[in-house]
């Protein structure tokens, strides 16, 4: 499963590297267009459009009917029971095509949040590295080496208690780096960035399951078995401000995406 | 929408017609000599406690370049202080350009006349009291409580602010919450740590001090540690769902390396500092969820927290000791400028904007710790350390403010520094080798209010390289600074003289009780409270005066003004009340009468003692001040003067601060308040 994960990943690299020195919502808003659009022609093709068609027709028709006999409480209720219906049915027909979309939209929701959520440290930032590791394993054994740009600005804590060990890492220089973590012979690895740019980004490496790996796709996970349970720390937060305002990727994302594809859904003539 | 119009009328003759009229009439209305603001820049840099003696020193020592080129391009003069010089009725004098009388700060403290109780003087929390009881301890509050600026008098900004001038304020003193106004302000002395103190730190320790109890500013907390691991709780503000009023807490927990000396610390769902021995943290997130672990059960929590029903501080922790005992200093939690839980600037999201820009910064009115230096939970490094984190903090700030106000067309800014006036407080011992409490210890640090000096002149450097020419520059303090040798237990004289007669005059009495319990009021003329403050027992006014008010008050006042100034110190033969400011004569205003009866004008090396500020009454007169407080300001006010420097000529001989106030209106051709009593000094 990693490698189509990893192939995903590269693919979103080059798409959203594509607009690296440019507003980080430039290349957002490229993939959710891009989004809006292969959405709404997988809707076209995996919802049955007559019937999306039909549904609408009849609630038009129905809310007309409450409007025209606004007189005849009688008319009225039965109308509004059968918009109610016709709604129902339209609610059922989007429901298959929801289905096939969902996971896709998740998996692209996930390549966003590795890259927008959070932020890679910049140079003088500090975080904190916190090393788990299994009962049989002693915390005091775990070393750690770090490259030049990344240093280690304090001993660490081991609590043995909790199988763990944390150090207090500074970023000196931009650049992405490679954190070599060794315990009873074995010896894995954590990415930490430093820079300013739009780049995937994972806070934590853990025993991963296969589907798991979709949803944590900037690294690869620990192997099975390891000593290693996890290893993580923290990123902050991004702050991505547009004409002053603090806006979340993700409102970005589902306005840009739901408003081209309803711009494009005449042109393409789905109904959705 | 004017704009609009104006544009529309261009393309027709009659409104040009109109405009051309209209400007004509502008421009006459408006020609050189009339009263049109004009655009210009003041800045004014309020240095608190900087005394025009020490500042000549430091000039001739060759410390103060920057302020010597300022001075070289104006006038150097000192300015008059207040009655009583207090930095809150001082800084409130200037707000206003009144004095006490017209502003209604008289002292750090004040009297209720029905119970005789003190109270801080400057603000006043109010809790709601409308309230449904629940189950248990729990009620459901029907209304949020307040707090009240107690300061009296409209604040010169509003002028400002009326007129049209850009203005921003930053930390002034007396003035929490702000005062309501379009100019941009951030709250300074008087403004609440998250408790609603004046700053009340936490100390986590395995060995807490024998007087932990005693310690004031502060709670020390007694932790143990489990298999490398401790918990507790920093104390927060009372639980408006709590019916006791329950404190709610922000658990903590501490994780300790002992080989390694170094901690890790998890604060409420999971913020998590490592810090060595010796280091302090950066701001690090508190959380208080009022439905929370410490008081209705942590399984509440992530309800709780949609609900708007917790409240964000910030602190600093310093990991003092990891063991053999363990020692972790938490700063009192602030209000968090990025998300206040109280409003602490005008507009109330300026401090939002400041924090996102400049980073999250101390809010607390006076965040020098010099209650844990008190306490002895700081040494005197660690305190000169965290007093210097804060100088360095306002001086970021005040370099943003400078390179901003650069930028602007026009307008006033008035900044403010706290640094000196604290530091001089309590390290005073370390430079004067005859204080009582200078040791071999404290004079290790005799650099350190020189220090001090460097930095603020480094401030006036940035002023002058980014604003000479461009704006008028105002440096000023509030007051000067003089040592505090000997404290004066001014109740136990009055006791001892007739004045004031207690309940029981043993000295187990004296010494135990204090906020006057033991005063029989029934039988008792004149009392003092708060440092400078003696009020006469008045019929009518006080619960059980006993003075009538007119002749027999006039009289025993002038009986005790004769008295006191020829009070002796028995071990030092001086005398140690200069003066004897008599209300009626010092004070004007609509709040006058509300003015204690007296100021006492303590002899320099001298001050009333803070036990009998607060109604104790030691069997001694007099005392060695033998405490870390070691200088201070609260005497006779002429022997306090603060400074003025300005960067061009002033003709105003003897210029107090109420005199600032006016020169600053006057400056912008803003007309001075009905109240205000002082003069432009330009």
């Amino acid at each position: 499963m990693w490698p189509i994960v990893k192939a995903v990943t590269a693919f979103f690299d080059g798409l959203i590297g594509l607009f690296g020195g440019m507003h980080p919502f430039v290349g957002l808003s490229v993939v959710s267009i891009l989004t809006g659009a292969v959405m709404l022609v997988v809707w076209k093709f995996t919802s049955n459009q007559k019937a999306i068609a039909a549904a609408k027709s009849k609630i038009s028709a129905y809310i007309y009917e409450i409007r025209i006999f606004q007189e005849d409480m009688g008319l009225q209720m039965a109308a509004q029971r059968k918009a109610f219906l016709a709604n129902m049915k339209y609610l059922s027909l989007a429901v298959p095509p929801l289905i096939v979309v969902l996971l896709p939209v998740v998996a692209i929701l996930v390549q966003l949040d590795v890259r927008y959520e959070r932020r890679p440290l910049l140079p003088g930032e500090s975080t904190l590295l916190k090393v788990m590791v299994s009962e049989s394993v002693d915390p005091g054994d775990v070393t750690l080496e770090v490259p030049a740009g990344i240093a280690i600005s304090a001993l660490p804590v081991r609590i043995p208690r909790e199988h763990e060990v944390d150090w207090r890492l500074r970023a000196e220089n931009e650049g992405e780096y490679d954190l070599q973590i060794t315990v009873a012979g074995e010896t894995v690895t954590k990415r930490i960035v430093v820079g300013d740019k739009i780049t995937k980004i994972a806070e934590g490496r853990d025993q991963a399951g296969i589907l798991a790996v979709w949803l944590a796709p900037a690294e690869k996970p620990i192997p099975k078995g390891s000593a290693f349970q996890a290893i993580s720390f923290q990123y902050p937060d991004r702050d991505t401000k547009a004409w002053g305002y603090s806006l979340h990727w993700l409102l970005v994302f589902f306005v840009v995406s739901v408003l081209f594809g309803f711009a494009i859904k005449g042109v393409v003539g789905v109904e959705v | 929408m004017v704009s609009l119009k104006i544009v529309k009328s261009w393309w027709k003759p009659a409104g040009i017609a109109t405009l051309l009229t209209g400007g004509l009439a502008i421009a006459m209305l408006t020609s050189p000599g009339e009263a049109a603001p004009e655009k210009k820049k003041m800045v004014v840099i309020g240095l608190d406690g900087m005394d025009p003696k020490q500042l000549r020193e430091h000039l001739d020592a060759g410390y103060m370049p920057n302020f010597r080129r300022l001075i070289a391009s104006g006038e150097f003069t000192t300015l008059g202080t207040s009655i009583p010089p207090q930095s809150p009725v001082a800084w409130s004098n200037f707000i206003t350009g009144q004095n006490p009388g017209g502003h209604n700060i008289f002292d750090f403290i004040h009297r209720d006349p029905e119970t005789y109780l003190p109270y801080l003087s400057t603000s006043e929390a109010v809790g709601s009291d409308k309230s449904i009881k629940l189950w248990g301890d729990w009620q459901l509050p029907l209304g949020g409580g307040e707090v009240i600026n107690l300061r009296e008098g409209k604040a010169f900004w509003e002028y400002l602010d009326e007129g049209g001038v850009p203005t921003t304020i930053f930390k002034i003193p007396a003035n929490y919450p702000p005062t309501e106004s379009e100019a941009r302000s951030l709250s300074g002395m008087g403004t609440p740590d998250m408790q609603g103190t004046p700053g009340t730190f936490t100390y986590f320790t395995t060995h807490p001090p024998e007087d932990a109890d005693d310690i004031s500013g502060g709670e020390v907390i007694d932790i143990y540690f489990d298999r490398g691991v401790a918990k507790g709780g920093i104390p927060g503000p009372g639980n408006p769902f709590s019916q006791k009023g329950k404190k709610a807490e922000c658990p903590i927990r501490i994780y300790r390396d002992e080989e390694n000396k170094t901690a890790k610390i998890v604060l409420g769902d999971g913020e998590e500092v490592l810090l060595a021995e010796g280091e302090w943290s950066d701001w690090v997130p508190v959380e208080y969820y009022m439905l929370g672990e410490e008081g209705f059960g942590a399984k509440v929590k992530p309800v709780a927290a949609p609900m708007g029903l917790a409240i964000n501080g910030i602190a600093r922790l310093y990991l003092r000791s990891v063991s053999p005992q363990f020692g972790l200093y938490v700063t009192p939690v602030q209000i968090d400028p990025a998300n206040p839980a109280q409003p602490v600037s005008t507009p109330d999201n300026w401090s939002v904007e400041l924090s996102d820009r400049l980073g999250r910064f101390y809010t607390q009115g006076m965040p020098e710790d010099s209650k844990a230096l008190e306490g002895g939970i700081f040494d005197d490094s660690e305190y000169i350390h965290q007093a210097g984190m804060v100088l360095d903090e306002r001086m970021m700030l005040f370099e943003a403010m400078i390179r901003d106000f650069a930028q602007e067309e026009w307008g006033f800014l008035f900044f403010y520094f706290s640094s000196l006036d604290q530091q001089t407080h309590m390290m005073w011992r370390a430079f004067d080798p005859n204080h009582p409490a200078a040791d071999e210890e404290s004079l290790k640090h005799s650099d350190v209010v020189v220090n001090i000096f460097k930095r603020l002149d480094e401030a006036v450097g940035v002023a002058l390289d980014e604003l000479e020419g461009d704006a008028t520059i105002v440096v000023m303090s509030d007051h000067g600074f003089a040592p505090w040798y000997r404290e004066m237990h001014l109740n136990s004289w009055l006791a001892d003289n007739g004045y004031l007669t207690l309940k029981d005059p043993s000295q187990a009495a004296r010494e135990t009780s204090d906020f006057f319990m033991n005063v029989d009021w029934k039988n008792t003329r004149a009392y003092a409270l708060g440092i400078n403050g003696l009020y006469i027992n008045v019929r009518g006014r006080e619960k059980f005066g006993t003075v009538a008010p007119g002749a027999e008050r006039d009289e025993l006042i002038e009986e005790l003004v004769q008295k006191l100034k020829g009070i002796e110190d028995p071990v030092t033969g001086m005398y140690a009340i200069k003066e004897v400011y008599k209300s009626d004569d010092v004070y004007s205003g609509a709040f006058a009468k509300y003015a204690p009866d007296m100021n006492v004008g303590y002899a320099l090396t001298y001050r009333g003692s803070n036990e009998s500020a607060l109604g104790e009454f030691p069997i001694e007169w007099f005392g060695d001040n033998t405490g870390k407080w070691s200088g201070d300001h609260c005497i006779a006010e002429d022997l306090v003067p603060g400074i003025l420097i300005v960067n061009r000529e002033i003709t105003n001989p003897n210029p107090r601060l109420y005199d600032l106030t006016a020169t600053i209106l006057e400056f912008f051709g803003i007309e001075k308040g009905p109240d205000m009593i002082g003069a432009s000094v330009f």
